[in-house]
């Protein structure tokens, strides 16, 4: 039997420039405070990984874009971009 | 320093041509591009009021307990003892359409720092929320979204959101209603005022740093419709941090303890500009500003984005020259930068410079009272003609039961549970009535008073016929507060309106107002401030005229506040008020029912509304009650299922109704002031003397006991259901 | 009791405590027992203190993770000294959530299995050998006290160690089950304590419940173990 192939798509999302990021500010404050004096910023993001059975790049990767728009990503206040992290590649 | 948009035309800065010519006029010369972009936003409607100024100078401000009436940051009312309570609503509802958890959560924000800046500790945050049906997934998300919104910010900064309500209706789906109101407690001396006195005085920006955020929100959003190019609303939006703001609250409560400060005002619409040219104007002076000194979030701001931003969790603190180094240092152990950015003058003006270089020089007086004021144009709906509903034509109801839960699982008469569960309604340690309540009741710590809040507001009946439908507001809110013991006091209002360039927009602004006026006159609730907002309309599509009203009450002993639960067996179950007048027409029963929004509103008989008013606030105080409730949307049975619901032992009760009236009308009719009591059998004759004494009829409807509800009209049994099927209806709603 | 034994709280505060108020007002007023406020950048316990207490809220907003930045500032270096010398420590909600975030409690407290804030009353049973806070309830006894939290969800420490419990989630009749657990804690933990017993962390707010006016007096039964405690017993010796 043919093992399922995959890959492994990791979409990152930041907040749009501009837009201010309380927390970033707040862990950077703090960062500061307990001896990182060198700091400059941190904004803070997080990141999806997301494993879909196929070979097709292309097409999964315009999926992994639909995905964004319709749940993943806040387009008010969110900007992302996709990278590919695995495959494709067999599972297990 | 980046260079100025290119922004020189007076309709891109929202204003109109003959606006434009009277900048010229006031200024003596045509103002440079900064000068216009402040004239923009504080000319907006959001900022001037100029369609509404001339309608709201009706409303009655005064009143032996107000110590603050509108035009500073919020209301102030004594309540004796030396004690103070501050309130006041606001709306934030076109930022909650495009992005409803940060919108919400800003409006929070900002309504706090309204309530800080007079010198109160924030205490309690109600929301008054408004959307279209929850069947269109786009309202589901803006629903979510908001009730997200504000409990993460009000948790966060650790003011309990306490009460609100929540109304679903289609007048709504492109345009929801976020007010939000705020209550703060202070002792009388340390009242505060918004303004800039004493030339040379420093002026501080505390807080947070300023940036990009909300440029253009008032003119645009707030005075605006929205319409399809919404996506490009995107920058305006702001993101609210409520970490900085807990800090600014208690950094300022903290400076207030010194007389090193002598004014505040929030950061709010229109950011530093309005925050600097209305101390100035109340103070009757100037204040001259360098915005070099103002921290940035972003190195390239232009004065115009500085002078403009509405970045949130900001605060303007005038010092007192010689205490700079106490305030400072007090900001700064508070974690919060203070910036001195400029000093209050004496020439009237407000002079914005870099450096050496003056950018904008305006009179004050002509930034704020200088707008113009409009007498828009009204004209009377053309289908105005009232409505009235053949009720003769709808049928009555095979089954009693099976109506009333199919009206509590309806989303505007369903539990709230699901909401309020995520707000902290108990931080503080105040909150003696939680939300669920007719009204939050709070106590006073140290006292046995306390005090009585509520929102309310009803867009079916204000389209219907706004003078009544706001007169009927104002009395829903007067009957919540004396359901739980409360004496009414005053009143805050949020009043959400379309187009107020559609006369018949206008026209019914001016009814509503005219009807308000008139109840708080004669209910006694001066109008201490609140707010409007305009536009609330998508291309073609405008809400239903509502105002929203918010009421503070006083409760003498908050120990005999008993809510509305049934609690005991053999209680008597009382009627109080204005018994046999309720109707279908204009009712929730015709709109969850029958899919009709009509008939005529009644007429609020004060008289009335005072005498039952009275009779419940005192049953109350003088313990003769075991629980009360007032009668409102979805008449009694709704009344009574929830008074089960609330029911700790899940007690029901046997009504026996004797009327000739068809039993829709009987069930679920509306109308004048009614009070559902429950009284032990060895209080009816207190209670009886004291419907006497009031000269409030007062009828026994029924007895406590069971767990079901039974009504049997003419000695005929007509409904039953148990106490679990009600409450599984009630649950049901909102999921 | 014993007589002339003084029994000296300390309330911290982050920024971003919201309850420390709360708690300095029930102790204050309610308790009737000395209490101050110890402010985050204190580098030791005033000395005669006999119980910290670390307040809910939103430390530093619940940036970054409930009670993490907290957990690193100098008055939590402090506390930590102050309960390797035998006092005690209350953490409450956000409390209990920095004592995990420092490693004075084992485990952590990640978000309700619902995914929401919960702001209700719940019932809680008394579990486990006493300690200081749990000095005058009996074993098995239901106590009914709020909750209001986001993260409360507790998970034992992944090297299988089993912490102290002090408190489980349960029905008012003392039951415990799926249905009475209101975030999806391990074991329907809702307090634990440290293997020597002088720290605590609970997620229920005992401090809201103190006074029958706002509904009942069980918090102040947690509250006033700890003074009976002191006073019985006083503080444990190496």
């Amino acid at each position: 039997m043919e093992r399922l192939i995959f890959v492994l798509m990791r979409v990152v999302v930041t907040l749009k420039p501009g837009v201010q990021d309380p927390e970033g500010a707040t862990i950077t404050d703090s960062l500061q405070r307990i001896g990182f004096a060198s700091v400059n910023r941190v904004t803070v993001g997080r990141h999806f990984d997301i494993e879909i059975p196929g070979r097709d790049e292309d097409r999964i990767r315009r999926e992994v874009e639909k995905m964004c728009e319709s749940l993943l990503v806040n387009p008010v206040l969110q900007d992302y971009h996709i990278e590919r992290i695995q495959g494709p590649q067999p599972a297990g | 320093m980046g260079s100025e948009p290119r922004m020189a035309s007076w309709e891109e800065a929202g204003l109109t041509a003959k606006e434009y010519d009277e900048i010229c006029e006031q200024l003596r010369r045509p103002p440079n591009a900064l000068e216009l972009g402040m004239y923009g936003l504080m000319w907006s409607e959001h900022c001037s009021y100029k369609s509404s100024l001339l309608h709201l100078e009706q409303l009655p401000t005064e009143g032996e307990r107000v110590l603050q009436g509108p035009g500073e940051n919020a209301g102030i009312i004594d309540l004796g003892d030396g004690l103070a309570a501050a309130f006041r609503i606001e709306s934030h509802n076109h930022p909650s359409a495009v992005e409803p958890v940060q919108g919400a959560a800003t409006g929070v924000g900002g309504i706090l720092r309204d309530i800080l800046a007079v010198g109160a500790r924030p205490i309690a945050l109600l929301d008054s929320l408004r959307f279209g049906n929850l069947h269109d997934s786009r309202v589901e998300h803006l629903f979510s979204g908001v009730v997200s919104g504000i409990s993460q910010y009000g948790n966060s900064v650790g003011v309990p959101t306490v009460g609100g309500e929540v109304y679903f209706d289609d007048a709504y789906a492109d345009n929801p209603l976020v007010n939000v109101m705020c209550v703060g407690i202070m002792s009388t001396e340390q009242l505060t005022r918004g303004t800039a006195v004493g030339p040379g005085n420093p002026v501080y920006i505390v807080g947070a740093p300023t940036g990009r955020d909300g440029i253009h929100g008032a003119s645009l959003l707030a005075s605006r419709q929205l319409g399809d190019g919404d996506g490009d609303m995107r920058p305006a939006v702001q993101v609210g941090d409520p970490f900085r703001e807990k800090l600014l609250i208690e950094g300022c409560l903290e400076m207030l303890q010194s007389d090193a400060v002598i004014g505040l005002n929030d950061l709010g619409a229109a950011g530093l500009t309005s925050a600097a040219s209305e101390t100035a104007a109340r103070g009757g002076t100037g204040m001259d500003i360098d915005i070099r000194a103002v921290p940035r979030r972003e190195s390239d701001m232009t004065p115009y984005e500085i002078m403009l931003s509405e970045s949130q969790e900001r605060m303007l603190v005038i010092g007192r020259r010689g205490c700079e180094e106490e305030i400072e240092e007090t900001f700064r152990r508070w974690e919060l930068d203070a910036a001195c950015i400029g000093k209050v003058t004496n020439d009237e003006v407000l002079s914005i410079r870099d450096g050496e270089r003056i950018l904008a020089h305006i009179p004050v007086q002509s930034l704020t009272s200088g707008a113009p004021r409009y007498d828009r144009p009204t004209r009377p709906p053309s289908d105005c003609a009232a409505r009235e509903a053949g009720a003769e034509e709808i049928p009555i109801p095979h089954d009693a039961g099976d109506a009333l839960l199919q009206m509590l699982s309806h989303p505007n008469l369903c539990s709230r549970r699901s909401i309020y569960r995520q707000y902290d309604h108990m931080v503080g340690i105040d909150t003696v009535l939680t939300p669920g309540a007719d009204a939050a009741v709070l106590r006073i710590k140290g006292t046995e008073r306390g005090l009585a809040l509520v929102t309310d507001g009803n867009g079916m009946l204000c389209r219907l016929d706004p003078e009544r439908g706001a007169a009927q507001t104002v009395a829903e809110s007067y009957r919540n507060i004396c359901a739980v013991g409360g004496e009414p006091l005053a009143v805050t209002n949020c009043l959400n309106f379309a187009d107020p360039e559609h006369p018949e927009v206008m026209h019914a602004f001016q009814q509503v107002v005219q009807g308000m006026a008139r109840a708080c006159r004669e209910l006694n609730t001066p109008v201490t401030g609140g707010n409007v907002s305009f536009y609330n309309q998508t291309l073609d599509r405008g809400i239903a005229p509502t105002p929203v009203i918010g009421m503070v009450g006083s409760v003498d002993d908050v120990s005999r506040c008993p809510g509305r639960g049934f609690q005991r067996p053999g209680d008597a179950v009382l009627m109080a008020g204005q018994i046999n007048t309720a109707k279908l027409a204009a009712s929730q029963y015709l709109n969850i029912m029958h899919g009709l929004q009509e008939g005529p509103v009644p007429e609020v008989d004060y008289d009335a509304e005072r005498r039952a008013g009275e009779l419940c606030r005192r049953a109350i105080m003088e313990d003769a009650v075991h629980s009360a409730t007032d009668i409102s949307d979805g008449g009694l049975m709704i009344a009574v299922s929830e008074c089960g619901a609330a029911s700790d032992e899940g007690l029901g009760c046997r009504l026996d109704l004797t009327d000739s009236r068809r039993p829709d009308e009987l069930l679920f009719g509306e109308g004048g002031p009614r009070y559902l009591l429950t009284v032990p059998e060895d209080q009816i004759d207190t209670l009886v003397c004291l419907a006497r004494e009031t000269q409030c009829p007062v009828e026994r409807i029924g007895t406590v006991g069971g767990s079901e509800v039974q009504v049997h009209v003419n000695g005929e049994l007509i409904l039953r259901a148990s106490v679990p099927s009600l409450c599984r209806a009630r649950g049901e709603g909102l999921t | 009791m014993c007589g002339g034994v003084i029994v000296q709280f300390c309330v911290v505060t982050y920024p971003g405590s919201n309850c420390d108020r709360d708690c300095y007002y029930v102790i204050g007023e309610v308790l009737a027992e000395p209490v101050r406020y110890l402010r985050h950048w204190a580098e030791h316990v005033p000395r005669g203190t006999s119980c910290v207490v670390l307040p809910g809220g939103f430390s530093y907003g619940d940036y970054l993770r409930p009670g993490a930045i907290a957990a690193r500032m100098p008055v939590t270096g402090a506390i930590e000294d102050f309960a390797a010398g035998g006092g005690l420590v209350l953490g409450i909600c956000n409390g209990f959530q920095i004592l995990c975030e420092a490693g004075l409690l084992p485990g952590s407290l990640i978000v309700n299995d619902h995914l929401a804030f919960s702001c209700l009353p719940v019932h809680v049973r008394v579990e486990g050998d006493p300690s200081p806070f749990t000095h005058s309830l009996k074993q098995g006894e239901v106590l009914r006290m709020p909750i209001a939290h986001r993260d409360g969800n507790y998970r034992p420490p992944s090297d299988g160690a089993q912490p102290q419990v002090a408190l489980r989630y349960c029905s008012p009749a003392g039951e415990l089950g799926e249905d009475y657990n209101p975030n999806g804690s391990q074991y329907s933990t809702a307090a634990i304590t440290n293997e020597r017993g002088n720290v605590m962390g609970m997620m229920p707010h005992p401090e809201r419940c103190a006074e029958s006016i706002l509904g009942g007096e069980d918090g102040m039964r947690v509250l006033q173990s700890a003074v009976d405690w002191w006073k019985e017993v006083g503080s444990y010796g190496i």
